[in-house]
């Protein structure tokens, strides 16, 4: 993944996304390893311009995350529920595919290789939900009204895969508010790059 | 800014020209605008301005995809952007 980069990935960020793959490639809450390979494929192959998948809404919604989530609209996330497709499945979906964009497309940019994707294990879904999540003001079984780093929080273990590769790829929580923080970049430069990107993929939240 | 000025901040042209590459080319390297924030900032402003971008791209999936409404803080910012929260198609 790192081997060939034309930048050197900080530690932290770098051990940040090796473990992310590795979970997005492992068991998760309600798909096997080898349904989370096939969504990470799918979403991948939106990226490289592949045709939209029809009448298998599992891939549809792996598509669509990928290159259009900004389209999405709850009629869509109700079709997907009445062909078969669980609220809570949807979710952890949305949460590979966009721990995905994170690890692609921070490796792609540093000039790295994007690693093949392979089942980690043949274990069945560990069924580890929070079966009293209700829909708040989102699409999905939350445990709260959606807020951003917490939004997976319906599937534990999701939540915390997200937390783990957020903070060190952007910010600690405890400086989010903080104007004055800088590393490397100063806190408006970070904003600006969150800004810029989010208007682009014309993501409002 | 979101006419693509560059904002006024050290590098700004080049942060944006990165967030640009890596949003409207995602399957693509961004080696073009990495190699202009390299030899503008450095290799470690680089690489950080590469993790941020990447995880926005990722939060950006995540929000949409399970519906988060825009934050009401930020419903008088979106009008001075110029449009209504509620307007949003979803």
């Amino acid at each position: 993944m790192f081997a060939t980069t034309a930048l050197t990935p900080s530690p932290e960020r770098r051990s940040a996304v090796e473990a992310a793959w590795r979970s997005l490639v492992s068991v998760g809450p309600t798909l096997s390893a080898a349904a989370r390979v096939s969504v990470i494929d799918t979403a991948r192959a939106a990226w490289a311009d592949g045709p939209a998948p029809a009448e298998d809404p599992q891939a549809e919604a792996a598509h669509w995350l990928a290159v259009d989530a900004g389209g999405l609209t709850a009629a869509v996330v109700d079709d997907f529920e009445a062909r078969g497709l669980s609220r809570f499945r949807y979710l952890e979906i949305v949460g590979v595919v966009a721990r995905l964009a994170n690890v692609d497309g921070y490796v792609r940019a540093l000039g790295g290789r994007i690693p093949n994707a392979e089942a980690a294990d043949d274990l069945p879904p560990t069924g580890a939900v929070v079966a009293d999540a209700q829909l708040t003001d989102g699409w999905v079984p939350a445990t709260g009204p959606l807020m951003a780093p917490f939004s997976l929080d319906a599937l534990p273990g999701e939540g915390e895969a997200l937390r783990a590769i957020h903070e060190p790829m952007y910010i600690d929580m405890a400086d989010i508010g903080n104007g004055s923080y800088a590393d490397a970049l100063t806190k408006p430069q970070i904003e600006y790059l969150a800004a810029r990107t989010s208007f682009l993929n014309e993501c409002f939240y | 800014m979101a006419d693509g000025t560059s904002p006024d901040l050290p590098f700004g042209a080049e942060l944006r020209d990165l967030a640009d590459a890596m949003t409207t080319a995602f399957g693509q390297e961004p080696v073009a605008a990495r190699g202009a924030l390299v030899a503008a900032a450095g290799p470690a402003v680089a690489e950080r301005a590469i993790g941020v971008v990447a995880t926005f791209q990722m939060m950006n999936r995540l929000l949409d995809g399970v519906g988060a409404p825009v934050n009401p803080s930020l419903h008088g910012l979106a009008r001075t952007l110029g449009f209504e929260p509620a307007d949003l198609p979803r």
